[in-house]
């Protein structure tokens, strides 16, 4: 195994042993378990309501953001926190490989549960109301989320001490303020970049439409989320590593 | 003589020149200026003496804030690849507690790009006596097995290079003369060593040299005679047990190598500065009065005392 998988291996083991994983379980199937009940008491109508209303709102506005937290700002964090960085870093192992494997990790662990709540979520809704086409669509907006998401989070996680509290000021500063008002941050933040790879890809009209009145100006498209996800992945790599390089690490 | 420092030695392989470090105002290193060849270099020194922040630069973990660290010429932060030859116990009790001692070490076979991990980690893990625990969770270890478990994660690539902080803690009397043989062995073998320690007994029993520090500076280096020796400015002291303990007394106050002499109930403490001609001359003298000398014990040359000089000269 290369030092890179081994980084990806150790790091996802960290975060989906135990009880974490079992909360993060329960997380991912929430939305999709409230819908499927719903939708099966109620009918198709009902089911239809509560995938655009509620399922697809907690997936990108909650699921999405709270794993890319555990994940990307602790991907580092929890080195630091256990003190294992020395550890980590004093092998022969380039820096920049150090920080691509954790991005990895953090990114496939993030979109393996995320992409767990949208599959759930998009099943409820077919059985619910017979729509089955949104199964694709929410894998693949989860997961464009998801990278951008650990990407940003990632190198916070290495330089501040309280990862998952900067992660939390992150989403209320950037997300709820920043990338609502100012058209750059707009184009940048993972939440839209999901929520256009979404609407880009779906045929159900009204998760469409209500994305597309979210996002404003971020135009619908899962190829431009694609490069916009790669784009923000890319350079907070590239600032991770050199972090690595600079740094101080214990 | 060649006049170089006893900081220094004679083939480096680790070069410390000029370094400082400091966080803010707190000025953890002052002007360090040593080497390191093979062989075991005791690191000792009292909590906060900054030894772990020496033992860090060393090993490119932390960047010198002034002065440079070399590796045979190498600076370790721009050279991963030296890390192949560097192998780190660091003094903070961490493990992934979530993995077992095989999964551990292996993994730290794998990041040092090892061809057969498993066998390194197996290997290492025998070598530390872990063999018949290894498949257990590090999170169910004693501090003593986690401390051999991240031995056994320095070692698995065979460095020749090997910085240990304060590697005995938490280990039991075996574990530590287990962990003592191994490292005298891998420094016969022709490793680099280095080992801190405020535990003055185990610098004594492990290193060959030993390199002092207090507040931040070297205090003092060499081996411990030789650190002894050389503060000359602080008087040796000297027990002896006599059967005339007045009479020897009355006969060394005024004598030109004491600086001090008591009676302490059943002995003299006499303070020199030169022990040696104290002790050539000491029973010539009792000798021509008639006094029988029972007991000369020069009381002062464990590391304790000499840590307790060189916190009082400082």
């Amino acid at each position: 195994m290369t030092a890179f998988a081994s980084i990806v291996a150790n790091t996802l083991r960290g975060f989906l042993g135990g009880r974490r994983s079992w909360m993060l379980l329960a997380l991912a199937l929430l939305p999709g378990l409230v819908q499927l009940i719903g939708g099966l008491a109620r009918g198709s109508a009902i089911s239809s309501q509560l995938y655009e209303e509620f399922s697809t709102q907690v997936l990108f506005t909650l699921l999405i953001p709270a794993v890319a937290i555990t994940f990307g700002a602790n991907a580092f964090g929890e080195e630091k926190r256990g003190k294992t960085m020395a550890f980590l870093t004093l092998r022969p192992v380039s820096r920049w490989t150090i920080a691509g494997a954790k991005l990895a990790a953090a990114w496939l662990g993030a979109s393996l549960v995320g992409a767990l709540g949208a599959v759930f979520a998009a099943f409820a809704l077919g059985v619910g109301s017979g729509q089955w086409t949104e199964i694709v669509p929410g894998v693949v907006g989860a997961g464009l989320s998801a990278l951008a998401y650990s990407a940003i989070l990632l190198p916070i996680g290495l330089v501040m001490k309280r990862a998952t509290l900067a992660g939390l000021v992150y989403l209320l500063l950037v997300e709820q303020f920043l990338a609502r008002n100012v058209e750059q941050f707009s184009n940048l933040s993972p939440f839209r970049i999901g929520t256009s790879a979404y609407a880009g890809l779906s045929d159900f009209g009204r998760v469409v439409a209500t994305f597309e009145i979210t996002n404003g100006a971020v135009a619908a498209g899962a190829g431009g989320a694609a490069l916009k996800a790669a784009a923000v992945a890319v350079v907070m790599w590239a600032i991770t590593g050199f972090a690595l390089r600079e740094l101080d690490l214990v | 003589m060649t006049g170089r420092s006893p900081a220094l030695v004679a083939h480096p392989i680790i070069e410390v020149n000029d370094v400082s470090k400091w966080f803010g105002d707190k000025v953890a290193n002052s002007k360090l200026t040593c080497s390191f060849g093979q062989g075991v270099t005791g690191l000792l020194g009292p909590n906060g003496a900054g030894k772990t922040t020496l033992l860090r630069m060393l090993a490119g973990l932390t960047q010198p804030s002034d002065g440079t660290i070399t590796i045979d010429g190498l600076d370790p932060r721009g050279h991963t690849k030296l890390f192949e030859r560097i192998g780190l116990v660091p003094e903070e009790d961490a493990v992934y507690e979530f993995l077992t001692a095989r999964q551990y070490v292996t993994y730290a076979a794998q990041l040092s790009g090892l061809s057969e991990p498993a066998q390194a980690a197996a290997d290492a893990l025998a070598t530390v006596q872990l063999a018949e625990s290894a498949d257990r969770k590090l999170g169910e270890f004693s501090k003593g097995m986690k401390q051999r478990t991240r031995v056994a994660a320095a070692i698995t690539h065979r460095p020749d290079i090997l910085i240990l902080d304060e590697p005995l803690n938490g280990t039991d009397p075996v574990q530590r003369a287990r962990l003592i043989a191994l490292i005298r062995s891998l420094a016969e073998g022709g490793a680099t060593v280095i080992v801190s320690s405020h535990v003055l007994a185990e610098v004594e029993r492990i290193a060959d040299r030993v390199l002092a520090m207090t507040n931040g500076r070297l205090a003092a280096a060499g081996n411990i005679e030789a650190i002894r020796a050389a503060m000359t400015d602080i008087p040796y002291r000297v027990r002896v047990e006599a059967d005339d303990l007045r009479a020897l007394g009355a006969l060394l106050i005024g004598h030109p190598l004491i600086t001090s002499v008591t009676i302490d109930r059943v002995e003299l403490v006499i303070e020199t500065n030169d022990l040696g001609t104290l002790g050539r001359d000491l029973p010539r003298l009792a000798i021509d009065s008639g006094i029988r000398i029972t007991r000369f014990q020069p009381e002062d040359m464990s590391l304790e005392a000499v840590f307790g000089y060189l916190e009082k000269r400082r």
